[in-house]
């Protein structure tokens, strides 16, 4: 197939930032830790379904920022090395192409987290949905599929010396999807139940079906979308940052967005100053939508759309402003 | 007179720091100008600005002043380099790939469709001396076969104007050769290569002009056998001359000059030397050096 300069360097990308340990293990935890929630949580009272899945919401958002700073860095910082950058910049790629196949790269691989985060969020809500107990047959996959794909990354590696990490990484999207998909056939949380001593037992009010929440997949989506303006913001900081000092970077204008109603709202209607700063600081309460989704609310499809586009937009902006950067920037070659 | 492939006019580079005061002046006042089928070689020691020149030439770095033109029109425009190959002074590509994928992966930046592709790397595998090295990875190569792959990756486009950084830096004696040797035919068939080096000898022995850079200022310049020609000096070679002759010609010269000059038996350099050596060392070890199309050029940039 013959493949342009664009994608072979997105289709590259793809494949070297899962190759940082680090990127692996991070998700691997995140995911982990958000199906073990309904064990973790069972025990506290009250809304236990509410409490989860805003916890598993959180961390999906709060996982994705994590994760584009060293995606992004590792994606720019060891191309901006010497000897690297010279060699492609040399070719016939522009710079602002080389920096839009960088970033695809970084969504890329973001997506696949945020997929598996969705999967997972699903999943365990089904679980803890049952009263009295926690559904293990909707959690026991998660684990299975998690081993499964450590294990044979192992084997790949062992037998055709492929990269451990990165396939980990991508037979983890995929397992997780198998499991996601197999789990959808489940029905009720009767027989995989267990009561707290750790006696299987059939309860006969588990035996009803357990719905999929499928506006869980819409909050999550939302929740990308926000991911998208940090994940640009993670690019712009990577052309110039090590990834520490990225990731404080970044991490602030996480916090300010979740203040900025706090800080500015109220302001904002009196200064013009306030009213600018409130426009311009991303917003995460466009996108936080885990509290519509307590009794029983769900969120109307028509939030999507200006939901995507204030996101774009500001991606977009962001991105512009690291194209501009990118091409007035001297290289080491 | 043709249009010169590359030129530059009172290219002027200082580097800065944070505030904008002045660093380091890298460059100044270079004024170079490339002919078609010319190998170009810039000289100079540590620090004297040949990586720097080489990159504003690439459009890497920004000139304080001057300009560029590089086949008529600015560095930056991406069209022109389809043009060009280039060798970085340290050529630090992707680690885990190996050999053939990592020029596949030039050649797809380059727009190359996959059957030209393949037919391309076989040959400039063999060109470089790195067919045998099947699956292993980058990273794992030695500076020498690192520098070679380096090579193979600036040529892959057939490129008119070949910008090489110390091409023969961590090659052996043998790569060396096989690396000017190359260098000496792509001139042969009309492409104009730029080089840097600080190794003398292979400076001498491929360019038809070179500059010699110190403190980025261009303190000689022209074709190197004006150079280097020593004034009133001249040399006479003689194959198999027996003493009595020998004798002769000294008296007659004697004679002639009114003092005796000096004769001294010709040595064959230390490359030379060398080369006949490892050559003589393949044949004992069973390696057919017929066969092998080492440091020939690749067929595709005939
Ligand atoms: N990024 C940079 N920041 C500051 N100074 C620099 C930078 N790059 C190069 N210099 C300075 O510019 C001068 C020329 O460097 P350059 O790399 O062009 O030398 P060179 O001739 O290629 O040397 P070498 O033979 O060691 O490769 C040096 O004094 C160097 O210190
Ligand atoms: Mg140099």
């Amino acid at each position: 197939m013959k493949r342009g300069p664009f994608l072979s360097i997105t289709r590259l990308t793809l494949v070297e930032i899962p190759r940082q340990p680090a990127l692996l293990l991070l998700s691997s935890t995140l995911l982990l830790l958000m199906a073990s929630l309904p064990f973790l949580i069972t025990h506290s009272l009250g809304e236990t379904g509410k409490l989860q899945r805003d916890s598993n919401l959180a961390l999906l958002f709060l996982g994705s920022l994590l994760l584009a700073v060293p995606a992004a860095c590792g994606a720019l910082g060891s191309e901006l090395r010497k000897g690297r950058i010279g060699a492609l910049l040399s070719k016939p790629l522009s710079r602002s192409s080389f920096l839009m196949a960088k970033f695809l790269g970084v969504a890329g691989v973001l997506l696949a987290f945020q997929i598996m985060a969705i999967q997972v969020t699903i999943m365990s809500d089904r679980a803890s949905a049952i009263e009295f107990g926690v559904g293990w047959k909707f959690i026991v996959p998660i684990f299975v599929a998690a081993l499964l794909a450590y294990v044979v990354a192992a084997l790949l590696n062992f037998a055709t010396r492929r990269p451990f990490v990165s396939s980990a990484f991508w037979l983890l999207l995929l397992f997780m999807s198998c499991a996601f998909i197999y789990t959808l056939f489940l029905e009720g949380g009767g027989d995989g139940m267990i009561d707290h001593g750790g006696h299987s037992h059939v309860d006969p009010a588990g035996v009803q079906a357990i719905p999929v929440r499928w506006d869980l997949l819409i909050a999550g989506i939302l929740l990308s979308l926000a991911a998208l303006m940090l994940q640009a913001l993670a690019l712009l900081c990577a052309l110039k940052l090590p990834t520490l000092p990225a990731l404080s970077l970044c991490s602030g204008f996480f916090l300010l967005g979740l203040m900025s109603d706090y800080l500015l709202a109220e302001r904002a209607e009196q200064m013009l100053w306030a009213k600018v700063l409130h426009g311009i600081l991303p917003n995460w309460q466009h996108f936080w939508m885990a509290d519509a989704l307590t009794g029983g609310g769900s969120i109307p499809l028509s939030y999507l759309l200006p939901a995507t586009f204030y996101a774009l937009c500001w991606a977009g902006g962001i991105l512009l402003l690291a194209m501009a950067f990118f091409e007035r920037m001297e290289l080491q070659a | 007179m043709s249009d010169p492939i590359l030129s530059t006019e009172d290219l002027g580079k200082t580097f800065r720091d944070f505030w904008r005061r002045p660093r380091a002046r890298a460059v100044d006042s270079l004024s170079l100008s490339l002919e078609p089928g010319e190998v170009y070689g810039l000289l100079g020691p540590n620090g004297s600005g040949k990586s720097t020149s080489i990159k504003l030439i690439l459009g890497l770095l920004h000139p304080d002043k001057g300009r560029i033109r590089v086949f008529g029109k600015s560095p930056r425009d991406v069209k022109v380099k389809h043009r060009i190959g280039y060798l970085p002074e340290e050529s630090n590509l992707y680690p885990y790939l190996d050999a053939r994928e990592s020029l596949r992966f030039t050649a797809a930046l380059f727009g190359i469709d996959p059957e030209e592709r393949e037919w391309r790397i076989t040959q400039l595998l063999e060109m470089v001396g790195l067919s045998h090295t099947g699956r292993r990875r980058i990273g794992e190569f030695s500076k020498g076969m690192a520098r070679r792959i380096g090579l193979a990756q600036a040529l892959i486009n057939d490129p008119d104007l070949v910008i090489l950084d110390e091409p023969t830096s961590g090659l052996d004696p043998l790569g060396t050769r096989q690396v000017k040797d190359i260098i000496r035919s792509l001139a042969e068939r009309g492409k104009t290569v730029l080089l840097s080096s600080h190794l003398l000898a292979d400076v001498e022995d491929v360019c038809d002009r070179i500059c010699i850079l110190y403190g980025g200022i261009v303190r000689a310049e022209g074709p190197i056998r004006e150079l280097l020609q020593v004034a009133n000096h001249l040399q006479l070679q003689l194959e198999d001359l027996d003493p009595e002759k020998r004798n002769q010609l000294l008296n007659l010269l004697e004679d002639m000059l009114g003092k005796r000059p000096q004769l001294e038996p010709s040595r064959k350099d230390l490359e030379t030397f060398f080369l006949e050596v490892v050559a003589k060392a393949r044949e004992d070890s069973g390696e057919a050096s017929g066969t092998r199309k080492e440091g020939e050029l690749a067929e595709f940039l005939v």
